[in-house]
């Protein structure tokens, strides 16, 4: 709507310099020539690089080990030996955090999956310039983009993400096997999410956006997840899909478990 | 008129008209739906985001019908959602998906939902469109691949050029499935029973019909309208535990809530049709509406969460002929025009 006020401010002021008749023909091509070049501009392009990018790109781990999906090599806190087969989870509402508390939202909804390099890379653009002292995101869907139906991007239904019985998305996904305390493998199912389920992560950082590209790299460990504050013994909890009221516990631990899963580094 | 005048007419409309392409109406976009209500029911709200268009109504209503949906192409929602039935399965008590198995909930009419704010007996669906893709997806009913779905449609002869009608572009997602059935579905409504030309004056209510709506009003007797308000809807939408066991077996409204005071609690269906709907309950453990009158009158249960009405109820209120009287007035409440109603049956 602005270049539209733009445009008629334009012409006012031009037919103001010229009063008299034979000068309005002279005004004629300078405003047609403004509209040409002012007409389709968007106004959000500014020639100055006064905004930066960010390029997050998402690791996993179990404890010091890179995350290897499919072996039964990973242990946790509660001393199961544990197989990834499947990882999945919402990353969204990358925010930047200023001095003054205040926030810069990428608005995104990235789903990570383990299995697939390409969706482990978060893209930010058009940050302000400026210095940063953290970074906040959550894992899930917030509340109102939960109950939309207005879905699209990562967050169209159809990718094994959504509830067969509910309006929502599953914000995290872990399936695959530990071995219990007789020795047996048994299979692992951990659906987490529901409304209640929304976890917050904050973490310092120091990054200054100055118009380039900055990397960052997030490292999730999923051993400090099953293990900071709460310990999680698959022994106990070994099926959960978020859909009974005996896996609140199991919903609160965890809640409280994701900040201390993520740490964030700059790289350049 | 002075040429500056002109002039300036001519370039505040180009001014105007830059950059203006989003504002320009949708010449051939589609024809909004105009719904005709029953005079019996209330408005219908309709979502900003989902306007019913005839395009998008009959889109919806093919896809409904169409086996397309299921994994095997075997099974379309109108398996288990049957017109004649109210658009509930066939008299059977579980329905039985496209891998054999059968679930453990009863299928639910179709008519009216327009007017519920949550789907399911448990509510977990807190939209029509969202509701659309859980049968679709669940492995014990049409066990499809979403994804598979729209890469189908995607591919089929003639669904590019329908979606592109209805929603303006021949790329078919997930949401616009969702959509297009869900406006559908609110078309179906259902409000010219005997009972509602009774109320307006067009039918008259048989001395014992008559006397089942006064047991059906009466606090000390039926006491229905607590949870299946008189007229309209025929539901308040609520859940309940109506003490069909005494612990739960189903965990019901507590599966979405995951609050222990939610177990067994399901919601109130409408009374409508409810002759041609059978079995009843969540579970269709009652094949008979006899059974369903027996279970309020003497058979319920006390879980620690019954729902207060039914344990304030004294059992054994109603007489044998109240019962059978009460089921001849729940018989008016069928609406044959809606049964049978050819625009809602498969295309």
């Amino acid at each position: 709507m602005n270049f539209r006020i733009r445009n008629l401010l334009i012409i006012f002021t031009t037919m103001k310099m010229f009063r008299s008749r034979p000068s309005i023909l002279l005004s004629i091509p300078l405003i047609a020539f403004t509209l040409l070049i002012n007409g389709c501009k968007d106004d959000t392009e500014d020639p100055l690089p006064s905004t930066g990018s960010i390029k997050m790109t998402v690791e996993h781990y179990t404890g010091s080990t890179p995350l290897l999906l499919g072996q039964l090599n990973a242990t946790n806190a509660a001393g199961n030996t544990y197989q990834v087969d499947l990882l999945k989870y919402y990353l969204s509402n990358v925010s930047l955090i200023r001095s003054d508390s205040s926030l810069f939202n990428l608005g995104n909804y990235d789903l990570i999956d383990a299995d697939n390099p390409s969706s482990q890379i978060v893209r930010g653009k058009d940050i302000p310039n400026g210095n940063y002292i953290g970074i906040r995101f959550f894992i899930g869907v917030d509340s109102a983009r939960n109950n939309s139906i207005d879905q699209s991007g990562d967050l169209d239904p159809s990718y094994g993400m959504f509830w067969p019985w509910n309006t929502g998305y599953i914000f995290f996904k872990h399936e695959g096997f530990y071995t219990d305390t007789a020795g047996n493998i048994q299979s692992l199912l951990f659906h987490y999410g529901t409304d209640i389920a929304l976890a917050t992560v904050s973490l310092p950082l120091s990054l200054e956006i100055n118009g380039t590209e900055k990397s960052l790299n997030l490292r999730f460990d999923l051993n400090a997840l099953y293990a900071d504050p709460n310990i999680i013994d698959f022994n106990i909890d070994n099926y959960h899909q978020s859909d009974s009221g005996n896996d609140r516990n199991w919903i609160e631990a965890l809640k409280q478990n994701f900040p201390q899963a993520f740490s964030i580094s700059v790289i350049r | 008129m002075s040429l500056q005048r002109i002039l300036f007419f001519v370039l505040f409309g180009a001014a105007l008209l830059a950059c203006n392409d989003d504002d320009l109406p949708q010449a051939d976009g589609p024809t909004p739906y105009s719904l005709i209500i029953p005079s019996s029911l209330p408005g219908l709200p309709i979502p900003n985001n989902n306007p019913l268009t005839e395009e998008g109504v009959e889109l919806g209503r093919k896809l409904f019908y169409d086996p397309l949906l299921s994994g095997n192409n075997t099974q379309s929602c109108g398996n288990c959602h049957n017109q004649a039935d109210g658009f509930t399965d066939n008299q059977l008590q579980y329905s039985t998906g496209i891998d054999g198995i059968s679930g453990d909930r009863n299928s639910m009419p179709l008519f009216n939902i327009g007017y519920a704010n949550n789907f399911f007996w448990d509510g977990g669906a807190t939209t029509l469109e969202s509701q659309v893709v859980a049968p679709i997806m669940n492995p014990i009913e049409m066990h499809e691949d979403l994804a598979n779905a729209i890469s189908e449609l995607n591919a089929h002869p003639d669904y590019p050029l329908l979606f592109n009608k209805a929603f303006g572009s021949d790329s078919i997602t997930t949401s616009m499935v969702m959509k297009a059935i869900a406006q559908f579905e609110r078309t179906l409504l259902s409000g010219n029973s005997k009972y509602d030309r009774y109320m307006k004056g067009q039918a008259t209510l048989t001395p014992q019909e008559q006397n089942g709506l006064i047991v059906f009003r009466a606090a000390a007797k039926g006491d229905c309208t607590h949870c299946h308000t008189l007229g309209g809807t025929f539901t308040d939408f609520g859940y309940r535990n109506t003490g069909l066991d005494s612990i739960a077996v189903d965990s019901g409204r507590a599966r979405i809530t995951l609050n222990p005071l939610d177990l067994g609690r399901f919601k109130t269906p409408t009374l409508r049709n409810i002759a041609v709907t059978a079995p009843y309950m969540h579970d269709g453990r009652f094949f008979s509406l006899q059974e369903v009158l027996d279970h309020y009158n003497t058979g319920f249960h006390y879980p620690v969460n019954l729902d207060p009405n039914l344990r304030a109820a004294v059992k054994g209120r109603m007489t044998a002929q109240e019962m059978t009287d009460l089921i001849a007035f729940l018989q008016t409440l069928t609406d044959t025009d809606f049964l049978t109603n050819p625009a809602y049956g498969r295309p």
